[in-house]
């Protein structure tokens, strides 16, 4: 009987040392468009060329490059926008 | 606390309630026949069901303390989820009108070339060593001589 009556007084008691956390932020999924891998840089692929056909090329490669640090560009971007908006709540 | 979750609201003001009755039937209604008999055992009871209840009724205000900020927070969050949404929405439009833009200027070198490059052509020629040394390049490939293996570097790091 004592027991039982301790064992009532102590969950009574203890129970105030339960602590729950009932919300929590979830950090957003970035679009989908970011998350494209960059393109592979085009090669020659023959013995002989033009010299306008290589340089097409090579311009192509360039162009690639710029859309690939466009995207990255906008990954840091999405990141510090995110994360402001993230740190904002947990203020 | 898991006790202000499991237990109704009104059993905990009950509790209290009980507590005060019987704290002023034990120590001030002594003069009643029925009170005067159990004097003690009401007095300790009801002394335990008003400290359980103060107790139970501080953990209910602090309850009621939390889900206010529970709410708040939940709201909190549902914003910044829908400004988060909105900065996806303009990052992607961002990124779709850049790549067009970048490929639009491409677009425009690659007709310069044709237009005012192509007339090199027959006293241009491309020697072969170039054209493998780009395509090394671009597969980030290194001609098949005086590169160490990736461990070697490594270890030279």
């Amino acid at each position: 009987m004592k027991k039982l009556l301790l064992f009532c007084v102590a969950s009574v008691f203890l129970s105030g040392c339960a602590t729950t956390v009932p919300v929590s932020a979830k950090f957003p999924e970035a679009p989908e468009m970011l998350l494209v891998e960059c393109d592979k840089l085009d090669k020659i692929g023959k013995d002989k060329v033009y010299f306008s056909e290589f340089l097409t090329t090579v311009v192509g490669n360039y162009n690639k490059y710029h859309v690939c640090a466009a995207q990255n560009a906008m990954w840091k971007e999405w990141y510090i926008k995110q994360k402001e908006i993230f740190d904002k709540v947990s203020e | 606390m898991w006790i202000i979750n499991w237990l109704p609201e009104a059993v905990v003001h009950l509790i209290f309630l009980a507590g005060i009755v019987g704290t002023i039937a034990g120590f001030v209604l002594g003069f009643i026949p029925f009170v005067s008999k159990y004097k003690l055992p009401i007095q300790i009871i009801s002394l335990l069901l008003l400290s359980l209840g103060v107790y139970l009724e501080g953990g209910l205000a602090e309850k009621a303390k939390w889900e206010l900020r529970v709410k708040k927070m939940e709201a909190r969050i549902a914003a910044a989820e829908a400004e988060g949404q909105k900065v996806n929405t303009v990052i992607v439009e961002k990124i779709v009108t850049e790549k067009e833009y970048i490929r639009l200027k491409g677009q425009k070198v690659v007709e310069y070339i044709d237009r005012e490059v192509k007339v090199f052509d027959s006293n241009c020629t491309v020697p072969e060593v170039a054209i493998k040394a780009h395509d090394m390049s671009a597969e980030n490939e290194a001609p098949p001589t005086g590169i160490p293996s990736v461990s070697q570097y490594e270890n030279r790091l």
